[in-house]
Order: C-alpha cells, then structure tokens, then sequence
C-alpha cells in the first residue's frame, strides 16, 4: 500500500509517491502530471473532472467550476447545473481522480495521501481539506504546509546540507513565506507568514483594470461573456510577458476590436500595490524567525507566479541577490509532499529526517479583564511554536463564590476574542471560589495532526479534557456516510472509456491499411488492449494502452 | 533541567546545541514519541535562548538626557496622526511614461554608473538612476523599494546599529531637504517621519546639531515643521517668520532668531517714543511762560 503527497492546489493538482527509494511524479490518465482543479457537470449529469473541466470553463461556464480552494472552509456553495456543491465536496472529486489516477499508474491501491495546504489556512480550513480527502475515500491524518514541502523538496534535492533558507511560495491564490533552518537532517520551520488573499490572480485583475482604463471601458457594465474574455485574454498576456519583453492584449467586444500594449515596466506600475504586498509577509517572517538576511543562505521561488520576471527581480531588488532557480516552481510542493509521505510510512532511507513544522496562528482562550470589564485574549500558544507543542498557565476566579468556568477557545492574533476565529468551549462546574483565587489550569495541546486537545484542571483537581472539533469535522459517522453515498451516486464521466475508444478507431484504421505481417501485430496488441479493457484493471488497461498508442504513433500514417 | 535533556553541559555553542538536539530528536522521533519529542525540542529551545542571550547581541537603550527648555507639542494634547491629517497634500505623480522604457534606462544607467561608488550606505535608499545593464533583471523599475538586507543585518551591540542607521536616516533626510520637490512635500515627509529608526535617530540629542544644519535656512509648512517637532521628540522650536509666511525648524535653540529681535527693538523703541513724549509734554508744561 503506497503512500502519496498530493499538492492539492488553487489552479492545478499533483501527486507524488515516494517509492523504492525515490521520487515518483505520478501521470493522470491522459499522461499529464497536472490535472487542473477544476469540475464540470455534462449534459447527461455525469462529472467530468480535470483538463475536459477546465477546457468546459470556457465553453460551459455555467456548469463548471474552479478555484474553489479559496472558499475551503466557508459556507459558501458553488451552483453547477442543478445542484449545489460545497467547496469540499468539489475537491473531492478532484482528490478522487488523483487516487484512481495513482492506483492505475502505481499499480497498487493507494488509501494513505498527504495533502499540501497553504500555510495560512486556519483550523477550518485545514479540517475542510480533510473532509474532503474522507469524502473522497482517502485517508489523510497529515496535512503539510505548502512551503514546508517545498523546502523538503529542496533539501532532499540538495542531498540534506546544513543551512537556512527562504522560501517564497507564490501560487495562483496565496503567498506563503517560511524560514527553514537544517542542521543534521533535522529541519525545522522557524516561521511562517502570509496573505492568503494574495497570488498570480491579483495581476490578471490589474492587467483588467488597466485595459479598460486606456480603452475606456466599464467593466461592470460589460456581459458576463465579454468579461470571460478580457479576464483570459489578460491571463494569457501576463504569461507571454514571462517570456517576451513586450506583449499586446487584444479583445473583440460587441464587435469591436480592442487593445492595449503591455510591457514589465508598465506591469510593474500598474500593480505596485501587489509588490507592496508581497514585501510585507517578507519582512514579518524575518521578523519573527529573529534571522538576519544575511543567515539566509539561498532562496527558493516555488508557485506558478514565481515564474513572472517582475516577480523575480522583485525578490531579487528586495533581498539583494538572486534566488536559486534549481527546483521546478510547479512540482516542488507536491514532490515534498511525497517526500514526507515516505517519511511518514517510515521508509528506511528517510529514518533520520525529521521534519518539525509550526502552528502558524496563535492559541488562546477569552478571559475577563476587570480593569476594563470586557473580555480579552489570553494565548497560551503563540504562534510560529513548533509542533507538537503543549502549554498550560493558571487562571483565577472573577468574582466572589464563583462556580463555574467558562472556557472558549480562539485562533488568531487580535486582542479582541471576536476578532479572532473561534475554534469550541468548554463550561465546568467547580467548587466556590473567592475572587482572585486561582480557580483552574488550562493546558492546551496542539499536536503533530493539528489536533486541538483542551485539559482543565480544576482546584478540587478534577480533570476535564475535550478535544476540539471544527465545524467540518463534527460530522457524525451516519452523516459522513450518507454523504459519501451521495457522491457516490454521482456518476464521474468515464473520460477514459471515450479514449479508448478513439485509440481503438485509431488502431482499426491502421490495420486496413497495414501491410499483412504488420497486421498480424496490431490484431495482437488490439486484442490484448480489448481485452485488458474487460478486466476491469487500471493498471492493466493503462500498460496496455500505452504500448497499443506508442506503437499506432510509431506506425501511423 | 534543559541541558540534561540534551545531554550536555551549559555552553553558548550554538552548533553544539543543534548538534545535540539532532542527536536527541532522531532518538525520539516525533512519529512515534510526541510527548518525548516535545520535551526535546523544548529544551532545545530554552538553550538557544540562553545562547542567544548570552553572547549580548543587543545592548539596552539609554535614556535620552532631558532637556527642559523646549515645549513638547505632545503636551498640548496633540497626536502625530492630528498634525497628519490636518494638510495631508500629496503630490500628483508625474506621468512621463518614457521614464520607464528599457531603452531610457539602459542609457542613463551608463551616464550614472560612477555615481554608484559614492557610499555604501546609501545602497538602502537606491538612487533610482543607478542600474546595470548586463543583469536584465535589474532593468525593472522598483522606485520605493528600500533593500531588507542591510536594515536586518545583525550588529554587534546596539550602539554600532544605531550608529550604522544614524547615518543612513541622516543622509536620507539631507536628500529629502535639498531637493525642492521633495522638501515641501507633505506626504513625503510624512512616510519618512513614520519609520521607527527614523524617529529613534531624530530623537537622540546627539544627532541634533547634525539635523540643526540640514534644516536651517530651510522653509517648511507649518504642518511639516510640527512633524518634525514631534518626531524629534518636541525638543525643537518650531519659528514662525510672517515677512515670507513660512516656518523654520530650530532644533539647538542657538540661533538668534530674527522675528524676536526685530518685535523686540520695535517695542523698545515704542516705550522710547512714549517716554520722550512724556518728558517732553512735562517739560513743556514746566517751561511754560508763567
């Protein structure tokens, strides 16, 4: 049974699988290493999911969806045709064809994954993916930030050197910024900052903005169709910068022709916010890894964004020297996740790395303040504490006789409980205490799963313990079930049968026109893949299928 | 006790201390002895701050000696944001858009290159002109972009920081007095005057006849000179000349100031005039034919 490392992302999915002593970058039916996070619904009902999706957004916006790793955790349901779907449900289904994709390319069954996330997803957003991941019938216990595999694919490129580096994680959606300290094969995340709401999408819209600026255009006034069309039309111009110094974007709207030049000096200008954004979670992680810039040994670029030249050169004006351009942007996160994945199944050439990641967001409970009268945030765990970590600190009673505790449990960094993200409480009763006496000791422990655990210890020394569940983790087993039985009755599109079939047309063709003893061949490899089809085995199918199609290309006419 | 934990005597050795956790923490790996790893890598951590403490990275800050004679606008119960907000101007940028072609930049690049050997330290506030060409990465224009590197870099002691950014605030603040656009520019001062170090350089005294002779003979608004009177630490004056309508900064309280002297001779001479009038009138009603 494998173990895989899935980097679940905002625009495109991987998976890697740490086997036989190396890395395995595993291909999806089509041959592809990206399946594109994206799901779509065809005419008759059945759910096409991957690169088929992702072709629909254009033609079938209606019915299709992606970027729905944004919304991971809210409430927010996304409408294709007639149902709703939550943004848990639609990854699964892209979780799903990676696990069948990695069963037919690996050969065997796959039910352990690692997920990548981003650093700064909180509690429910983590807990969400994880729900996804049980909905889509894999079992992930870990969850891995983002630019933490990134570093552990580095470091395991790099053959475990001791050093300390930046890694900047710049995606479709999210910047993630980590410090990573190695020494030893023991590597430790010092400190981990970010802004989800940040990533290559911000450049698509000024792209938009400036477009119709200087051609006078009112972007909100426009047809849902012409604003499809500038959004893609700016996609593609801001990519064909990353290669070209100078790119031209062009757009028919209501018949008329519009366009505007675009160079990276312009691109620089028009969105000097997003690099005043980006220099900001850059400053707050030096900050609180206490490193100087000149202990950073090398920086690593990963995420899609990573490869816009403005991006680079502003890294590279912002820290004074060129980051390493060794590890492939794109496949970094998902090659760590793997990597770790063999870490966690405790393979034999992985024993000696340890990998020690960090909570990014700090852990308290609300407490009464009697200088004000409100209540405020006291953090037991603060954030950048590596895990598995365990705090505990005493608290008093407010008032005179008081016998009864309430304990509610907050993430975030405000002052302000309200402000932050509340995570579950606790009430206990307790024997009658005089006011300012200590009444109970919270111990808080957040461990290697990201797994909340509140311990009470009250002063007649009766223990009250309760682990934390987010919102999308108190699902019952009867309502995981009967969910998972729900997405079940979905019929998934069986994108691959329709390629068999063009394969097997394919080889019907060549035969006609084959030479006798040629014929003779292609009549074998057709019935083997004919039969292989029957069987019902992916792997078998898949072997079958590409030495059928490498042998048609080789021949074909 | 921490250091037992890892297994080895108190020390300041930095690599010794890693090299022990690595030890301990391979022993008890996290996978399958949490509660132990964690105490490992608690002791571990209590040992590098003692490590870290121990070599004196920073030094604590010295009280600034008061001085009594000037009045700190804070006491007036006005707050920097106030004196912000009153007349926040801020420029109109300039919209040349030929600034920004690889071509202009690749040729003023040759006709400034010399002028980058000038100082190190100004390398944290790059002159924008200042570009190579060969790198085409360092043909994008980042106007406002302060390099990290030397503002993180680790010093000594506290005072060789403070010296290191004394001097780089000091240059940056003559730039900014010098030139005319950006010496009445509201906003500019206003961001510059916003940064800690700034205001930690402007508030020790013994910068102050350095920034005394950058800002003389210098005119201000009076917004921009309460800034600077705030950011200083209210141990400045700030003048008022009403011939030109414009604002000095005073930061010594050497300079003889020439509103004062000039109100002062003007009410002297007036007691004068009165008092000849005075003596006059009595001498006339004296001498007056009996």
């Amino acid at each position: 049974m494998a173990v895989i490392g899935i980097d679940l992302g905002t625009t495109n999915s991987l998976a890697v699988c740490w086997k036989d002593g190396k890395k395995i970058i595993i291909k999806n039916s089509l041959g592809d290493i990206y399946t594109p996070s994206a799901v779509s619904i065809d005419d008759n009902g059945e759910i096409i999911v991957g690169k088929a999706a992702a072709q629909r957004l254009v033609s079938h916006p209606k019915v299709s969806v992606s970027e729905f790793k944004r919304y991971m955790g809210t409430d927010i349901k996304f409408r294709l045709g007639e149902n709703e779907y939550s943004p848990e449900e639609l990854s699964s289904f892209v979780l799903r064809k990676i696990k069948q994709d990695a069963e037919a390319f690996l050969g065997e069954p796959v039910e352990e994954a690692i997920i990548s996330v981003p650093a700064y997803f909180d509690d429910n957003c983590r807990n969400a993916t994880k729900l996804a991941a049980k909905l889509s019938g894999l079992n992930v216990e870990r969850l891995i930030n983002e630019p933490s595999a990134a570093a552990l694919a580095y470091i395991e490129k790099n053959r475990f050197e001791d050093g300390t580096y930046m890694i900047v994680d710049f995606g479709g959606g999210t910047l993630d910024i980590s410090i990573v300290d190695t020494f030893d094969s023991v590597i430790e995340i010092l400190a981990v900052a970010g802004n989800n709401q940040l990533g290559g999408k911000d450049f698509n819209d000024a792209i938009v903005d400036y477009f119709c600026k200087e051609n006078n255009l009112d972007f909100e006034s426009l047809s849902p169709e012409s604003r499809a069309i500038i959004y893609k039309n700016a996609e593609q111009c801001k990519m064909a910068l990353t290669d070209s110094s100078m790119s031209v974007m062009i757009a028919n709207i209501d018949g008329k022709q519009y366009s505007v030049a675009l160079d990276n000096n312009r691109l620089i200008k028009i969105s000097a916010d997003i690099f005043n954004k980006i220099s900001v979670p850059i400053k707050k992680a030096l900050h609180d890894s206490r490193c100087s810039v000149d202990e950073i040994d090398d920086i690593i670029l990963v995420g899609g964004s990573c490869h816009m030249p403005v991006v680079k050169a502003f890294i590279k004006k912002l820290m004074d020297r060129h980051a390493d351009n060794t590890i492939n942007p794109d496949t970094a996160i998902a090659v760590g996740a793997g990597i770790f994945g063999g870490i966690k199944a405790r393979k034999q050439e992985l024993k000696d790395i340890i990998l020690t990641d960090i909570c990014p967001f700090s852990l308290g409970i609300a407490v009464f303040e009697q200088k004000t009268n409100e209540e405020i945030m006291e953090f037991l765990i603060q954030r950048n504490t590596s895990l598995p970590t365990s705090r505990i600190n005493v608290f008093n009673a407010v008032k005179d006789g008081q016998d009864k505790i309430h304990i509610k449990i907050y993430q975030g960094e405000s002052i302000l409980p309200a402000k932050n993200l509340f995570l579950g409480e606790l009430e206990i009763d307790c024997p009658k205490t005089k006011k300012d006496d200590v009444i109970c000791s919270v111990r808080l422990t957040y461990d290697i799963n990201g797994i909340l655990v509140v311990d009470v210890i009250t002063n007649d020394n009766k223990n009250y313990t309760k682990t934390i569940l987010s919102k999308s983790n108190q699902f019952t087993e009867e309502q995981l079930n009967e969910c998972i039985e729900k997405l079940n009755a979905l019929k998934i599109s069986p994108l691959e049968e329709e390629e068999n079939k063009l394969l097997i047309s394919r080889a019907e063709a060549l035969y006609e026109e084959a030479l006798p003893d040629e014929r003779e061949i292609i009549k074998e490899y057709l019935l083997r893949f004919k039969k292989s089809l029957q069987t019902n085995n992916n792997h078998e199918i898949r072997n079958a299928y590409s030495t059928l199609e490498k042998m048609i290309d080789e021949w074909g006419y | 006790m921490y250091w037992d934990i890892l297994g080895i005597e108190p020390t300041t050795d930095i690599k010794k201390i890693k090299r022990a956790y690595a030890t301990a923490a391979k022993k008890n790996n996290p996978e399958e002895f949490p509660e132990k790893f964690r105490e490992v890598h608690d002791a571990y951590e209590q040992a590098m701050k003692f490590a870290s403490s121990k070599s004196g990275a920073f030094v604590v800050k010295e009280d600034i000696v008061e001085n009594t004679d000037y009045i700190d606008v804070r006491e007036l119960g006005i707050t920097f944001e106030d004196l912000q907000n009153l007349y926040v101007y801020i420029p109109e940028s300039k919209n040349s858009t030929e600034d920004f072609c690889f071509d202009e930049v690749g040729i003023s690049s040759e006709n400034t290159e010399t002028k980058s050997s000038d100082d190190e330290n100004l390398s944290v506030f790059v002159d924008k002109k200042v570009k190579s060409v060969n790198d085409i990465e360092d043909n994008f224009n980042f106007d406002d972009v302060d390099v990290i590197q030397n503002k993180y870099k680790k010093f000594d002691s506290y005072a060789q920081r403070h010296k290191f950014i004394s001097s780089i605030v000091l240059k940056k603040m003559r730039n900014l007095a010098e030139d005319h656009d950006t010496q009445c520019s509201c906003y500019v001062w206003k961001t510059f005057l916003s940064d800690k170090d700034v205001v930690e350089v402007l508030s020790d005294v013994a910068n102050h006849s350095v920034i005394d002779s950058i800002l003389k003979r210098k005119r201000f608004t009076l917004q921009i000179a309460n800034m600077f009177s705030y950011a200083i630490g209210g141990k400045c004056k700030v003048v008022y000349n009403p011939e030109f309508d414009i604002y000095y900064v005073d930061v010594t309280g050497k300079r003889k100031l020439y509103y004062y002297v000039n109100s002062i001779r003007k009410r002297k001479l007036n007691k004068i005039g009165w008092f000849a009038v005075v003596l006059l009138l009595a001498l006339a009603i004296v001498l007056s034919p009996e």
